[in-house]
């Protein structure tokens, strides 16, 4: 990450942070003030709509009371109910629906004292049907907000009752009324639309119209009141649930989070200009420097990271300034170092390569010298039979001086007889000590540089007959054509080399020998890879070594 | 002449064809006009020029002749007429037509016009004209139609009819013109005005042009919004209700008589599973005794008459689908203010009285009052638990009648095209009431109406 991005980043979250902690602070505060407002509102609410309850129960019960005077005063519903005088029959099972709708209730109907109903104002036509059951519930409650269930035709409904008893003749007339409580009848409870007033009976519940499901999310508070079971007259537990909606305050906390998310963006634009800002004026010395360091070049002077500012820039372009200076000086004396090694080491390389390159024709004089000394006859059919050898090593000699003044030598790829190239160079490797063998193979003539070849099988097979030691051994040279290409195999019976030795034997200047160079398998190697080959290695202690040389076919080598 | 009425034969032949036979040989009865019970009204003082009748439900010119609403019958009685008229005796009086004769099988009947019969138009009635109106209404049961002679046609009936069938609506002699939404009937008064202005309006039947001088006019008015008691208190002359209050009220204002009208109505309990039952139960006298005098709040008793539905010569296409699980409803026509409280009775004792009649527990019914449309749909489709349904109480036609319930309830109708016996349960018996202004004078009929214009036969020169 970048140090813009970082500087970026940190004043975002140093503004967004602290907003972030007030902005919690306050939702939590406005939330537990306000939930502390709704309770008090709530239970002040269940207060009155108690008071309600009782004050609508009372006033269900002096309707009935004043009907209770009424009654004795009605010959009419005297004749009809005591008498059972058929003509005013009628007016009996009327009786009860005119009351209700002069005395502004939902039910009403008398009974008598057998629980008999005489008349019925809700539902007229009930008459003479058996129902003590709801008299006999009421009258346990007292005068206690009760409701019971009523019949009508068109179905039940539930009214808020009491109960009121009157003589007529000596018989007891029981008068039960009530007003209807529905949705309208609990809306009118709460006086506000919002909140919402749920009658919870045993078997169903009946909601204020503004809310049905609305005690989901809100305070609630509870009323306990009555209910008479209608089939066995028994009052049981009921009670209305008051709920407060909590809809304002999640409106508030919304309120909240909105105006805090766009302070929020609005702080955090702002944070992030000056940080820009800021960070433009901070890093942008930092990018000069650095690309000041990018155009340094230890061989060119002309790069400088002077300043003139004193604070912490200017104090670290100085001290680069000095850095650079340094690693100038300290180059050009490597460079020196080096050129003085490559020297060194290429003087080492010719003067191997030429001793290579002498060996077979001082080897060559010798054996005419010997010639010449014991047999002088044959010294001219001996020189003709070795002719080949010192001319072969003048070519060659010849070649490696081409090569060194190319300084890098240029492949000179053509066909060229791998058993040929073999029998050249164990002709000019032979000694007394060691048993040099040859295997050759048919098809052995590949697309290649014959030179570079000659260099990896000489370099090789000296190694392999100095490896032997004055005791001699057997060298082996096989040529193996492979599916893709050709293989070379060196093999000594000398007394091979450790896991340690393997690892160096290809560094320069590495060797094992008291007179070697170190220089022979390194030369080998560059010269294997220079032809596309590889070069593997078997070997263990006292048990030999082998060299494998695998080089591609002729048609692959030229591509 | 009239010919006379000839006895009943008596015998098990005669009483199986009792019901929709009729004499081989009728005509009708010399009326003694100084002794008729069917006139009503005090017609001592002079008969208005104009007769204010008041109209408590709809009227449509497109049902005329055939009246549907009790207004409609109020109405159409006076501006139609039909080949005879059954008089609140029962007795058969001529209307359209002054003679006619049967052959013995009840199915040929000859009717001779009474001379002088004329459209509203002025256009002389003939045999043509009667049979061009029967021919247009595809309903009536014929087989043939003749005419022996200018004024005298030949009917041969699908099946025996007894005379009283001709008084049906349904043989109104009408004829149809682009000019007018109502058809040119026969009466004494003719349509001349007739305005609607939203819930109130007005039609105004003159006196034809060839009517008997004296003959009223008379002004039909309907106010949906009015208590029938405030029109009683203003400039109203004839109304018939079957609210007993308003009844009562009429009678208990100076210059106002009450006249009870023929039973015409009773109301039946039909119900899904009871049409289909092996074996159901009948109220007793005493339940339907109490059924009219404390559940139903009209002119109501126990009902009377003979079950017409069950008439054995009468038969339907065949057998209507039924629901499998009907609504547990007492379902009765909204409107109808006698069919609700016995609906509400039925459903009040549901423990008792209605599970014994539809043979499934009752328990939980309750109401439902249904409009038109959904009460017309429910009784097709018989998808509730019972329904509380008005029938005419005594069809000049049974087998009209019995084909005209099976289409309104296909339900209703047995494997045999019957309605079984106990398809229907009959409830109570009703009546309307005519309140009359001191002198209006009117004509009962015993189909539960009133005539307010002379009868025809007084016309008859």
């Amino acid at each position: 990450m970048t140090f813009r991005a970082r500087l970026l980043l940190g004043a975002a979250a140093v503004a967004a942070v602290p907003l972030a902690v007030l902005a919690v602070g306050i939702r939590r505060e406005v939330g537990a003030r306000l939930t502390s407002q709704y309770e008090g509102r709530v239970a002040a609410l269940v207060t009155v709509i108690e008071a309600d309850l009782a004050r609508q129960s009372a006033d269900v019960a002096a309707r009935l009371a004043a009907l209770r005077v009424a009654l004795p005063e009605d010959n009419r519903f005297r004749l009809g109910a005591i008498q059972g005088l058929t003509a005013e029959r009628t007016y009996v099972l009327d009786y009860a629906g005119s009351a209700l709708r002069l005395a502004g209730l939902a039910m009403l109907q008398v009974q008598d004292s057998s629980g008999r109903i005489v008349s019925s104002g809700h539902f007229r036509n009930e008459f003479d049907r058996l129902d003590p059951a709801p008299v006999r519930g009421l009258e346990a409650v007292g005068a206690r907000a009760a409701v019971v269930r009523a019949r009508a035709p068109e179905g039940e409904f539930l009214a808020l009752a009491r109960t009121d008893a009157v003589r007529l003749a000596g018989r007891r007339f029981t008068l039960v009324g009530g007003v209807r409580v529905d949705s309208t009848f609990l809306g009118d409870l709460t006086r506000d639309p919002a909140v919402s007033v749920v009658l919870v009976l045993p078997d169903t519940t009946v909601s204020s119209g503004t809310a049905r499901a609305a005690v989901a999310d809100a305070l609630v508070d509870t009323l306990p009141m009555w209910f008479v079971d209608p089939g066995t007259g028994d009052a049981v537990a009921a009670h209305l649930l008051v709920a407060y909606p909590l809809a304002p305050l999640a409106a508030l906390r919304a309120s909240v989070d909105r105006w805090f998310l766009v302070a929020l963006a609005v702080t955090t634009a702002v944070v992030l200009l000056l940080a820009a800002w800021l960070a433009a004026r901070i890093s942008r010395p930092l990018r000069d420097l650095a690309g000041v360091a990018e155009g340094v070049d230890l061989e060119r002077g002309e790069v400088t990271f002077a300043s003139d500012r004193r604070d912490e820039i200017g104090t670290l372009a100085r001290l680069l300034g000095r850095m650079v200076t340094r690693l100038r000086t300290d180059a050009a004396r490597l460079r020196d170092v080096e050129r003085r090694a490559t020297l060194g080491e290429l003087a080492r390389q010719v003067n191997h390569d030429i001793r290579n390159g002498l060996a077979p024709i001082r080897h060559v004089f010798r054996h005419l010298s010997q010639v010449a000394a014991q047999d002088p006859a044959t010294l001219a059919s001996v020189y003709d039979e070795r002719r080949a050898t010192v001319e072969s090593g003048i070519a060659y000699l010849e070649n490696l001086a081409g090569n060194y003044a190319r300084l890098h030598p240029q492949l000179d790829r053509r066909p060229c007889d791998l058993n040929a190239i073999l029998q050249e160079v164990a002709a000019g490797v032979a000694t007394d000590t060691v048993a040099l063998e040859i295997v050759t193979a048919e098809a052995a003539t590949i697309l290649t540089d014959p030179l570079v070849v000659r260099r990896i099988l000489e370099n090789l097979t000296r190694n392999a007959i100095d490896a032997l030691g004055p005791r001699g051994g057997r060298v082996r040279l096989t040529v193996e054509r492979l599916a893709e290409g050709v293989r070379l195999r060196v093999t000594d019976t000398g007394p091979g080399m450790t896991r340690a030795e393997l690892d160096r034997a290809f560094e320069a200047f590495y060797t094992t020998k008291p007179v070697g160079t170190g220089l022979g398998l390194a030369i080998v190697r560059r010269l294997v890879t220079d032809l596309g080959g590889s070069l593997t290695v078997e070997t263990a202690p006292g048990r030999g070594t082998t060299f494998c040389i695998d080089l591609p076919a002729a048609a692959e080598a030229g591509a | 002449m009239h010919a006379p009425r000839r006895p009943l034969t008596s015998g098990l032949l005669a009483a199986l064809l009792a019901a929709c036979t009729p004499p081989a040989a009728v005509g009708p009865p010399t009326p003694d006009a100084a002794a008729d019970p069917c006139r009503v009204g005090d017609a001592s003082e002079a008969t208005p020029q104009t007769i204010r009748v008041a109209l408590l439900d709809e009227v449509a010119a497109s049902r005329a002749p055939t009246p549907v609403t009790d207004a409609d019958h109020l109405v159409f009685r006076q501006l139609y007429e039909q080949l005879v008229r059954v008089d609140c005796t029962g007795a058969v009086r001529p209307g359209l037509a002054g003679r006619w004769r049967s052959d013995d099988s009840g199915r040929r009947w000859t009717f001779a016009l009474r001379p002088g019969a004329a459209f509203w138009d002025g256009t002389p009635v003939d045999a043509a004209a009667m049979l061009a109106a029967w021919r247009a209404d595809s309903t009536l049961p014929l087989a043939d139609l003749r005419q022996a002679d200018d004024s005298t046609v030949v009917v041969v009936l699908a099946a025996p009819r007894p005379v009283t069938a001709f008084a049906d609506p349904a043989w109104s002699v009408v004829k149809r013109i682009a000019e007018s939404a109502w058809p040119l009937g026969t009466g004494a008064v003719w349509v001349a005005e007739w305005t609607t202005a939203g819930d109130d309006s007005l039609l105004q039947a003159i006196p034809v042009p060839h009517a008997r001088a004296g003959t009223p006019t008379l002004e039909f008015r309907r106010s949906r919004a009015t208590d029938p008691r405030d029109l009683i208190d203003r400039d109203l002359d004839v109304l018939v209700t079957r609210d007993p209050a308003v009844r009562r009220y009429a009678e208990g204002r100076a210059g106002w008589t009450a006249v009870p009208l023929t039973w015409d109505r009773v109301y039946g309990l039909v119900s899904p599973t009871r049409a289909r039952a092996a074996s159901v139960t009948q109220l007793d006298e005493a339940s339907r005794t109490a059924l009219a005098h404390d559940a139903v709040r009209a002119d109501a008793r126990a009902p009377e008459s003979d079950a017409w539905w069950e008439e054995p010569a009468c038969t339907s296409a065949g057998p209507g689908a039924l629901v499998a699980s009907p609504l547990r409803r007492v379902a009765f026509p909204r409107e109808d203010p006698v069919a609700r409280d016995l609906a509400d009775r039925l459903v009040a004792r549901a423990d008792a009285e209605l599970t014994a009649l539809t043979g499934l527990s009752a328990a939980g019914t309750r109401s439902v009052a249904l409009d038109p449309r959904t009460w017309a749909a429910t009784l097709r489709s018989g998808t509730e638990f019972a329904l509380v349904l008005p029938l005419p109480r005594r069809p000049l036609d049974r087998c009209r009648a019995v084909g005209m319930l099976v289409a309104r309830a296909p339900w209703l109708s047995g494997p045999d095209g019957r309605v079984p016996a106990t398809a229907v349960v009959p409830l109570v018996e009703t009546r309307a009431s005519a309140l009359l202004r001191r002198g209006i004078g009117a004509e009962l009929d015993g189909e539960g109406g009133i005539r307010l214009v002379p009868t025809t036969e007084a016309r008859v020169p």
